[in-house]
């Protein structure tokens, strides 16, 4: 599904985040992504999502190379990206209607994909029961929860029917409940679409949760790749299992491993201490204290 | 005017109940008003201050003669002004706010010329720009050019990155950015701009209707006044002048409820 291969990317005037960087991530695969702050978690996804172009080597998705947004992956920002001013239900849609708005040009919508609006209605509303936000559908963001704007992230990304979604710290901000739950749901959904999933966090928990396979970014520029697999994710019964507590245990020692270079400069040790101590919070938060 | 702008800002923002309220309020003000009016009339008794049952029962018997084709002349020329305001200070504004460069670039320009009283400048736009409608336009469209102009700028730059990089994720180009995000962002900005500008756009006109026309409110309030001395006829103008100030405010606010529907959410 995707394969990246000898990729270097640094933004102007920045030092390096990537140094020829090589992963391979098979159709249908869940990924998790964590590393400490400024390791380029972000900017990977963002790569992926085709909104930042490397300097050197490639990206490609689904056997097409990327120098553009793809019709066929979805991205869900930390800040979910909704606009004030429609409804739920506009939101969920805007990504059908700006589809619509371009005609099935391959570029910006998949060839041949043309939407009439009685579809278009037809398949919001499918979302909008299947994320269970039917009931909130003409309201504004400002009025419901944040699991709820997220949720309407997610209907809005999943009802272009994409084959990658790319989560950047969708649940980060939800209170404990709410995350595992969005967790489980995401889960779910990209199993029942085959969907490939890559999902960057900075908790280690999460990580472990809901990634099968979870890549390992250090303080840049990141060149291997660390990767530990997580076999049984998605199992509500499996947070509790000593396998789960020795995968987190595992990924612990290899983070601090990972942010530990004696070059790393000083702004990016303090990103990373105050972000460290955020993510203990977030451990702490979901009763994982023993870690 | 100040007072009714200041009062139909708030309404805007209000639930329903809350708006009919301030209404009733509203119209109470109003009785007070020409009660005082009334009161004014009968303790001075001068012909320069006519009752206002003489004035509102002229109003309304010329609006449907004259005064209306007076009236009708006056909107046309402030509407017509609004719209080429908007036309030309919106892009710019959006193309501003997208820019940062562009933006610190064009600030001591913005700086220098915003606080100058366009009014000033009425005799030049006659000079340059002739006799006919156009100069009139031109010099109340200046007055909200530079309120469109900075307000949208700063509803542009105000809107997040994050957002921006959603919707392009979602397949958004630069004409679709355009149409689902900044046009739907700087709609409440234009409408802002235009509402806090009409009291000084009509104030100009009338201004401006003293020159070189024989058509307008500005030109029949003078004429009564100044050379027919027909008092009456004259506070019939000025009632008249009120109500196109009032009721290009009251569209304004009507359109940010039907438009903006979401910002009394927040």
């Amino acid at each position: 599904m995707i394969n990246i291969s000898g990729m270097s990317f640094s933004y102007p005037h920045r030092p390096e985040v990537f140094r020829n960087f090589n992963l391979t991530i098979l159709p249908g695969e869940i990924w998790s992504v964590i590393g400490p702050s400024g390791s380029g978690k972000s900017t990977l996804l963002l790569l992926l999502a085709g909104l930042l172009q490397p300097q050197a080597g490639s990206i490609t998705v689904g056997g097409m190379r990327l120098d553009r947004p793809r019709p066929g992956s979805s991205l869900i920002l930390q800040d979910y990206g909704l606009l004030p001013w429609a409804t739920v239900r506009e939101n969920v849609a805007l990504g059908l209607r700006i589809r619509r708005f371009y005609g099935p040009d391959g570029r910006h919508a998949p060839a041949g994909d043309r939407l009439s609006p009685q579809s278009l209605g037809t398949r919001v509303d499918h979302w909008l029961e299947r994320l269970g936000i039917r009931n909130i559908a003409e309201d504004y963001p400002a009025q419901i929860s944040g699991g709820q704007r997220q949720r309407t992230a997610i209907a809005r990304a999943l009802a272009l029917e994409p084959d990658l979604l790319l989560m950047d710290e969708p649940f980060s901000a939800l209170d404990a409940p709410t995350r595992e739950h969005l967790q489980h749901l995401v889960q779910q959904l990209a199993i029942e679409a085959s969907l490939t999933l890559v999902l960057v966090t900075h908790s280690i928990e999460e990580a472990v949760t809901v990634g099968r396979r979870i890549l390992i970014l250090g303080v840049p520029p990141n060149s291997v790749t660390g990767t530990v697999s997580a076999p049984r994710s998605g199992d509500v019964e499996y947070r509790k299992s000593s396998a789960y507590q020795a995968i987190c245990t595992d990924l612990r020692q290899r983070l601090e491993l990972a942010r530990a270079p004696s070059d790393a400069p000083p702004g990016e040790q303090l990103a990373y201490t105050s972000s460290r101590s955020g993510g203990d919070g977030s451990v702490h938060g979901n009763q994982h204290g023993s870690l | 005017m100040a007072l009714c702008m200041v009062t139909s800002m708030d309404l805007s923002e209000t639930p329903v109940p809350r708006r009919r309220a301030a209404q009733l309020v509203r119209l109470g003000a109003l009785a007070v008003l020409l009660l005082i009016w009334q009161v004014a009339s009968l303790a001075l008794d001068t012909p320069v201050l006519p009752p206002p049952t003489t004035v509102l029962v002229l109003f309304v018997t010329e609006l449907p003669g004259a005064l209306g084709w007076h009236f009708a002349a006056s909107l046309w020329r402030v509407a017509a002004s609004i719209l080429l305001a908007i036309a030309v200070a919106a892009p710019l504004g959006l193309a501003l706010g997208q820019s940062r460069r562009l933006s610190e670039i064009a600030a001591p320009f913005i700086s220098l010329l915003y606080p100058i009283p366009k009014v000033v400048l009425v005799p030049v736009v006659l000079l340059i720009l002739g006799v006919g409608e156009l100069p009139k336009i031109v010099i109340v469209a200046m007055i909200l050019f530079f309120q469109v102009l900075v307000l949208v700028r700063d509803a542009a730059a105000a809107i997040r990155t994050e957002l921006l990089t959603s919707v392009r994720s979602l397949g958004a180009g630069r004409r679709a950015l355009f149409r689902f995000v900044y046009l739907p962002a700087s709609l409440p900005a234009i409408l802002t701009a235009v509402r806090q500008s009409i009291g000084t756009a009509v104030a100009v006109l009338y201004v401006a209707e003293l020159f070189a026309t024989r058509l307008g409110l500005g030109y029949y309030i003078y004429l009564q006044g100044s050379t027919l001395f027909d008092y009456p006829r004259m506070y019939a103008g000025i009632v008249a002048m009120s109500v196109l100030g009032f009721g290009l405010t009251a569209a304004v606010d009507l359109l940010e409820r039907r438009l903006c529907r979401w910002r009394q959410t927040i």
